[in-house]
């Protein structure tokens, strides 16, 4: 099968290549970047909990909780713009200017210039111990040029990182194809309005996968499923059940709202 | 940004702390696991990012679900088989993304814009890139999110028909037929965007 000719290449209009491209050129803003890494070193202060070794990154230290929100965002949005943004969406916002002062008054700041972010800066303590500083690197705050090297090594479906030999760059047909498939028809049924195929989707799921890796993410869906049928006693004890099986997962917190923002 | 969207972030440290501590307890995280998950946040935090951005996430929300489907395969790495571990991250921040808004919908384009402010002096103050990126989430929030996963790993993040089905465990023909009605709403949306603010209209329930 040919793929179809990218919009970005060469197939769209100025107008949508203009937004495509913005998207394309998006990267998390520093403390956005800062709140990620936080969460994802967090998962490197588990580790360091057990290991009582310090994580630390090429740009600092790295911190949970309220480091990302302590760092200082600096460089002012919207200073420079590429030039064809400039001109066409320019005239978009002297003609439709209504939109430029929402986006203003939202306060939106996600877009940061490239060479104006700043790298975040930010401490880890890992939980339950004070921090031991450690030689080894662990998860690097994104530079603009990695950022640019992740998205090539991406499109190549390679590793991004020089990494020695890894996980990463083994290739091993994936078995969750089939994992994904399943719950996603689940979800979509769910999404539809048909819970009660949703469950029998569901329970499929499990008859063919019973040490499925989604075996969760099938519980979370069950759950909406079952309220979505008005089964909610058996909902309620299915969250209870998970949340008892598994107090330490993220789902947690997801299940334990399910039904109460419908 | 409607206060659900800025709501949905907001996961308590707290809880992650706690949801961490457990985690630790219960299962030893070896010096390869973190190895491995410092590769996986390496090379693809940013796509993931992107991809729930373009799903209508503000950009601390795309970074919470994130890390925390970064969690998730901490938690399962012993289980995901080698060379997995990209689709399942894309496929639990992916879940996550629609799960979460399935209940707390996004933005309603046209209630947010009124036709009768200045538009000069906005002209003036405004990140002409965040407009382009404003007006991209108007287009892509009214869209089917099943199409506008697609559309944003292909036009955007530049993956493969193949390396799309893999990612989301979807069949290529499926990613074919996607791709096509995606590129339609896209570019019916956009035109009108480009006429007008108040023509970009929400389409999906």
């Amino acid at each position: 099968m040919n793929d179809p000719t990218r919009l970005l290449d060469a197939d769209g209009t100025e107008f949508e290549r203009l937004l495509l491209r913005a998207a394309a050129e998006e990267r998390p803003s520093s403390d956005v970047s800062a709140r990620m890494l936080a969460g994802a070193a967090s998962v490197g202060a588990a580790v360091a909990f057990l290991s009582s070794a310090r994580v630390a990154s090429e740009g600092g230290a790295l911190s949970s909780g309220a480091a990302a929100s302590s760092v200082v965002a600096s460089g002012a949005a919207g200073s420079i713009a590429p030039p064809a943004a400039a001109g066409l969406l320019g005239a978009w916002v002297v003609k439709w200017g209504v939109l430029g002062t929402l986006v203003a008054a939202a306060g939106l700041s996600g877009w940061r210039l490239l060479g104006s972010a700043d790298r975040p800066e930010v401490v880890v303590r890992p939980i339950g111990t004070e921090a031991v500083p450690a030689p080894a690197a662990a998860l690097v705050a994104p530079t603009p040029e990695r950022a640019q090297t992740e998205a090539l090594a991406v499109h190549a479906g390679t590793p991004a990182a020089p990494a020695p030999a890894s996980r990463v760059t083994r290739t091993v047909k994936p078995a969750l194809g089939p994992e994904i498939e399943l719950l996603d028809s689940a979800r979509r049924a769910l999404a539809a309005g048909d819970a009660e195929r949703a469950l029998a989707l569901i329970s499929s799921y499990r008859r063919r996968f019973p040490a499925g890796a989604l075996e969760q993410e099938a519980t979370v869906l069950e759950v909406d499923a079952l309220e979505a049928k008005g089964r909610t006693g058996q909902a309620s004890e299915l969250k209870e059940r998970f949340v008892a099986e598994h107090p330490g997962s993220a789902h947690v917190e997801r299940v334990q709202r399910s039904g109460s923002t419908r | 940004m409607t206060e659900s969207m800025a709501a949905a972030p907001a996961q308590s440290s707290t809880v992650r702390s706690e949801a961490l501590e457990a985690r630790a307890a219960v299962r030893a995280v070896t010096p390869a696991d973190r190895q491995a998950l410092e590769e996986l946040y390496r090379a693809h935090h940013q796509v993931i990012w992107r991809t729930l951005r373009r799903m209508g996430f503000s950009p601390e929300a795309a970074a919470d679900h994130t890390q925390q489907a970064y969690l998730i395969a901490l938690e399962r790495l012993d289980r995901i088989l080698p060379g997995s571990e990209r689709a399942f991250l894309f496929s639990t921040a992916i879940f996550f993304g629609r799960t979460v808004l399935r209940k707390e919908r996004r933005l309603e384009l046209s209630d947010e814009v009124d036709a009768g402010s200045d538009g000069g002096a906005a002209a003036r103050g405004v990140d002409q890139r965040q407009v382009a990126l404003d007006l991209l989430e108007r287009i892509l929030v009214g869209m089917d999110p099943d199409l506008v996963t697609v559309f944003t790993l292909y036009e955007i993040e530049g993956l493969s028909s193949p390396e799309i089905a893999e990612l989301l465990g979807i069949p290529l023909g499926t990613v074919a037929s996607r791709l096509r009605r995606a590129r339609e709403a896209f570019r019916s949306r956009a035109a009108r965007a480009e006429r007008g603010p108040n023509i970009v209209q929400r389409t999906f329930p």
